[in-house]
């Protein structure tokens, strides 16, 4: 139930609503779980700092640094 | 030197698809008369004393998602059944320049968003996938129709299915195959690349599609190759027979005289730094043909990953660029002393075509794509260069080790790997009958 609150609120957030297929928002909703514990994985891993810039680029990450 | 006439070449290629493609399921189109008139125009050349390059009348497969002037460019989706390229990708040019006949293009996964690729099976077990999202290219290798393919990576697309169907797949650096006119899925993860039997043919592919020649083709001696192979708990995910291969590799390679210590990469974290990049900007690239025709023809995980995308927060793709920078430092480090990093391509070799789920050395099961991408993934968020080689076999099937390479140092990258094929022997071919 938390996923589904968690989809519905990003997809209202740009317009969207909620698939009416289920099987289309099962898929949603499997995928959102995993991006989201992705994001949780990326955040307790890299400790961010102001100094660690964007970088589109990994061939130039030295200059992005 | 006898040299094959491109003809024969083009011939025996066709008749190879022919014969089994339509099992297989490797090419989406074959591009028969045309490839036999550009032999015909690569023969005469010849005959007339002026030789292209390097592959002068050699057959090579394109990748369904690169532009091949006048051949659709359909992306393995319906919705582009009419996308009739005006003109070759700048790499397609390349061949032509160095030579090579395109004989047609080779099925890939939806937009190159999977490791399944539909409707290509493996050479070495039918029942099997063969990996993707470049499967075509990989199972055509793997059979024999070609000895030369095109491959596109943005989360292992290359490696997944060389590694699936007992090939050489090479993931060149970030940028040094061009990959304007190839359909996006991440501007700043995607890379182009070769799949080939064998390493020397991989950079030899390479060498014409990035169009910088190779410094010279001795392979590294094994004696002061120094090999930091990657462990940890990111790899416990590893089946262990996989992981038997390795330690079998790395065993022949100590006594050849490399020098091999373990060493450990957050790769989960820049796996999930992939992630968080890929699906906006492929949500961003899908943004006009999406508004131009809408959901249909779009497959639910192609739809549903472009509908996260679109609602994806802006502080979590800026989080996986910004880590990019720390994960490429700190590959770029552990490379200032080793000549490379070792670890399996995937961790399980070629999942059943029937199976939602993998079960994982660490007892987990997961999904197919989540599991495939799980370690090859990494190296698109440090844009290193990672080949990936078959090195053994377990249950008949192959397994295949990447090795990484610096940021810039492809063909240093290419003579270690040819070091260490020549050090695994693996001489396996699948068995196919017509």
């Amino acid at each position: 139930m938390e996923i589904t609150e968690a989809l519905r609120a990003r997809l209202a957030a740009v317009g969207m609503e909620l698939p009416a297929d289920a099987r289309d928002r099962e898929q949603m909703e499997r995928d959102l779980s995993i991006h989201l514990a992705r994001v949780a994985e990326l955040d307790r891993a890299a400790d961010l700092r102001p100094e660690d810039p964007p970088c589109t680029d990994p061939t130039r990450a030295a200059e992005c640094r | 030197m006898q040299v094959t006439s491109s003809a024969a070449l083009v011939e025996e290629a066709l008749e190879r698809i022919e014969a089994l493609d339509g099992r297989l399921g490797a090419f989406v189109t074959v591009l028969a008369a045309q490839a036999r008139a550009e032999a015909a125009e690569r023969d005469a050349e010849r005959t007339a004393g002026r030789v292209r390059g390097p592959l002068h009348g050699v057959p090579v497969a394109v990748k369904d998602l690169v532009d091949v002037a006048g051949v659709v460019t359909a992306a393995g989706s319906p919705k582009l059944t009419a996308n009739r390229a005006e003109r070759d990708a700048p790499v397609v040019e390349g061949l032509r320049a160095a030579g090579a006949v395109v004989i047609g293009k080779t099925r890939t996964h939806e937009f190159a968003y999977g490791v399944l690729t539909p409707g290509t099976v493996n050479p070495w077990d039918e029942t099997r996938i063969a990996g993707g999202s470049s499967g075509g290219s990989a199972a055509a290798v793997a059979a024999g129709l070609v000895r030369f393919a095109m491959g596109s990576d943005t989360a292992g697309s290359i490696r997944i299915p060389a590694a699936c169907c007992g090939v050489v797949g090479f993931k060149p650096t970030y940028g040094a195959v061009p990959a304007a006119g190839v359909f996006p899925l991440s501007w700043s993860c995607d890379h182009v690349g070769p799949i080939a039997p064998g390493v020397a043919e991989a950079g030899l592919l390479f060498e014409v599609m990035s169009g910088v020649s190779a410094p010279g083709p001795a392979p590294a001696p094994l004696d002061p190759l120094r090999v930091g192979r990657l462990v940890g708990e990111d790899l416990a995910l590893v089946d262990p027979a996989v992981s038997d291969v390795l330690d079998g590799l790395c065993a022949r390679l100590e006594r050849g005289g490399a020098r091999i210590n373990e060493v450990e990469l957050p790769l989960r974290a820049a796996r999930s730094a992939v992630a968080t990049i890929v699906l906006p900007e492929m949500a961003s690239a899908h943004a006009q043909l999406l508004a131009a025709t809408g959901e249909k023809g779009y497959g639910r995980r192609v739809l549903a990953a472009i509908r996260l995308g679109q609602s994806a927060l802006a502080t979590e793709y800026l989080a996986g660029l910004r880590y990019r920078g720390r994960f490429v430092a700190l590959v770029e480090r552990m490379l200032e002393e080793r000549d490379a990093l070792l670890l399996p391509t995937i961790p399980v070799v070629a999942p059943e075509i029937a199976s939602h789920t993998v079960r994982l050395g660490d007892g987990s099961a997961v999904g197919v794509q989540v599991a495939l991408t799980a370690l090859p993934g990494a190296f698109n968020c440090s844009g290193s260069p990672v080949v990936s080689l078959p090195v053994g076999l377990v249950d008949g099937l192959p397994v295949g080790a990447s090795l990484v390479g610096r940021i810039g140092g492809d063909y240093e990258l290419l003579r270690v790997a040819a070091a260490v094929e020549a050090a695994a022997h693996f001489a396996a071919r699948p068995v196919l009958h017509a």
